[in-house]
């Protein structure tokens, strides 16, 4: 071989996961057929739950988990796929911040809302424990924030670990592809949406469509919470309604930024 | 010989004739030709102008004149800038051996339907992009681009007045004055020429002294509509005297740093570049580039992880600061065109006129 000739990168070692979600982002990654054959040409693809049901489990260069971590058994699993794993890759709004259903998260309610939906003296196959996301557990590397994922941003992180470079992470709110996309702000309206304190990455498929966005890639850090709060509330929304808005898709990520409002 | 000199100088003088951009010429036209000429501009470009798409005015690409809204009554949301500075698009391509530039999106286009302070804006990207070194992108864009300029009335929040924008004499290759009985049109290139000469038979080479007459008329009722004004030649200097002023304080505790104020100015031209790998070993992919904005924290973020701009207050302050006082100083205008967008865009009130008033009066608006 000359030196002009360069050997391709080996390829990573990868494995899907999903704990407890509705496994819509192993399902766009599948359903990515544009890139599919490709991507599985281009790693050495280790365990995928929901393409394969004969996985090796061993060492691996990147885990994709999605959902969130709410029974003892995925406690367990999470500590063993961090073990294993070089890189993890938190994947979808569940793994990320818990999903809609940490929406209560930080009510001390978790008994009680468990009672009130399944009765007394139930007996748990698998012991239920209140949803979190997956850095509640163990340390997580990258961010895929969204419910689902996108594509164009989930393959642009994927397609950087496979080259070994560092993913980018988008900081900025749901209003720039809004305006990217000339979308009318439903703001000037007088309307809820919550695109000032979420992050973009959805290509603002809610306001494209005339509808608010909800949260679902979580927030962002430089959000202004409280002019927001203050905006919303001059609409006629109580500052009751807009956090119980903001909760459904915020999880654990949200609780920081409704402190002190 | 003397015939050969003869002829030769015959030659010179249809080279002549060709090259010579003759100063502006001014036209007339009556309006029940306009649709038919427009049409006829489609030799120079595919089509593009101000329509309603979704509820939204935009300058997008039509199929038909009749999709144009040329009523000047109202300016797309975003402004013609996108159609020289892209908001998205691939800029090269990349392997191991290299990198190949895309040029891809460059087409002949002829650009229907804009106002003068728009004119005024690509004229102020211009410095910015067409500077040695020039953008490629930009300079293949301006190139291919003919730009029909359409005059206007002045919206509750219009400010060109004041910017000095609400007239234009360059930058266009022709210009319509609509003044309903007929159009004045203003031929500003060689191309210009061209396009009047495709179809002579709708012009008229004479405007009266009446036709003149209207227009002025025309001018003065409509410089009675303004609302808005702003002393563009002290804000420099109020710009210089701000600096430590509580006024940032105030705006920076409202702003949400949502970012539309720079989508929608149409000097802002501030963009980022990733590079996207394709979904191979192989070392192939491409690089986007797509619209920034110093509104976003991670704007001033540079590698070590100092954040220049980190506060609110210092990200307002520069946006501004650029627009009425840097801008100036370097180019010799203001970076405002006064087109009222960020009067009319941002949902917490923070534009040109709030802050200027706020920081001449010293005092922040009242709620």
């Amino acid at each position: 071989m000359t030196t002009q000739e360069k050997k391709a990168a080996p390829k990573p070692k990868i494995g899907v996961y999903g704990f407890t979600g509705c496994a819509g982002d192993q399902l766009l990654i599948i359903h990515t057929e544009d890139e599919l054959l490709n991507l599985f040409g281009s790693v050495d693809m280790q365990s995928f739950v929901m393409a394969s049901s004969n996985p090796i489990e061993g060492e691996l260069d990147v885990a994709f988990v999605e959902g969130s971590v709410s029974t003892d058994e995925e406690e367990e699993h999470i500590l063993d796929i961090r073990k294993r794993a070089k890189i993890l890759v938190a994947m979808g709004n569940c793994a990320v911040g818990g999903g809609p259903q940490a929406m209560y998260t930080g009510d001390k309610k978790y008994k009680e809302r468990l009672q009130k939906v399944y009765g007394d003296n139930v007996k748990f196959f698998i012991e239920p424990v209140e949803a979190k996301p997956l850095d509640a557990y163990v340390e997580v590397d990258y961010y895929l924030p969204g419910c689902p994922i996108d594509q164009k941003q989930a393959f642009a992180l994927i397609t950087r670990l496979i080259h070994g470079a560092v993913p980018e992470t988008n900081p900025h709110p749901v209003c720039h592809e809004c305006k990217l996309n000339e979308t009318h702000c439903l703001l000037l309206d007088k309307k809820f949406c919550l695109g000032p304190l979420v992050a973009g990455g959805c290509d603002s498929v809610c306001p494209s469509h005339g509808l608010p966005c909800v949260g679902c890639w979580g927030p962002i850090e430089d959000g202004n919470f409280k002019e927001h709060f203050k905006l919303l509330e001059s609409f006629g929304m109580s500052k009751k309604e807009i956090t119980r808005r903001i909760k459904n898709y915020g999880g654990h990520k949200i609780l920081q930024y409704l402190e002190n409002l | 010989m003397e015939k050969a000199l003869i002829e030769s100088s015959r030659n010179i003088a249809i080279h002549i004739a060709i090259l010579w951009v003759p100063n502006m010429r001014i036209l007339k036209m009556q309006p029940k030709f306009l649709d038919k000429f427009l049409e006829s501009l489609e030799k120079f470009g595919a089509l593009y102008g101000p329509v309603h798409r979704n509820g939204v005015m935009k300058y997008d690409r039509i199929e038909s004149v009749s999709e144009l809204d040329l009523s000047g009554h109202q300016l797309p949301m975003i402004p013609v800038k996108k159609l020289f500075n892209p908001k998205q698009f691939t800029m090269l391509h990349f392997n191991e051996k290299g990198f190949y530039p895309d040029y891809s999106m460059i087409e002949k286009r002829v650009i229907i339907g804009v106002h003068p302070c728009e004119i005024h804006g690509v004229l102020r990207l211009d410095e910015i992009f067409l500077n040695d070194p020039a953008d490629p992108y930009y300079a293949g864009l301006r190139d291919n681009s003919a730009i029909i300029g359409f005059s206007c009335w002045p919206t509750e929040s219009s400010l060109c007045k004041s910017a000095g924008t609400d007239i234009v004499d360059e930058g266009f290759d022709l210009f319509f004055m609509n003044l309903n009985e007929f159009y004045l049109v203003w031929v500003g290139s060689s191309r210009g020429y061209d396009m009047i000469h495709e179809r002579e038979e709708f012009f008229e080479q004479e405007v009266s002294h009446e036709d003149m007459r209207k227009y002025i008329e025309w001018r003065n009722k409509r410089n009675e509509v303004f609302k808005l004004e702003i002393d563009f030649g002290s804000m420099p200097d109020i710009m210089e005297l701000s600096h430590n002023s509580e006024v940032w304080d105030y705006f920076a505790e409202k702003c949400l740093s949502c970012g539309q104020c720079t989508m929608v100015c149409p000097t802002c031209n501030c963009y980022n570049v990733s590079d996207v790998f394709d979904v191979t070993n192989e070392t192939t992919g491409r690089r986007e580039r797509t619209w920034d904005s110093c509104m976003f924290v991670d704007y001033s973020l540079v590698a070590g992880g100092h954040n220049f701009r980190e506060s609110r207050a210092d990200r307002l302050k520069l946006w501004y600061t650029h627009k009425l006082k840097t801008f100036g100083s370097e180019y010799g205008r203001p970076g405002c065109i006064g087109c009222g967008r960020c009067v009319d865009t941002c949902p917490v009130d923070i534009n040109v006129v709030t802050v200027s008033q706020a920081l001449i009066s010293g005092e922040v608006p009242k709620e």
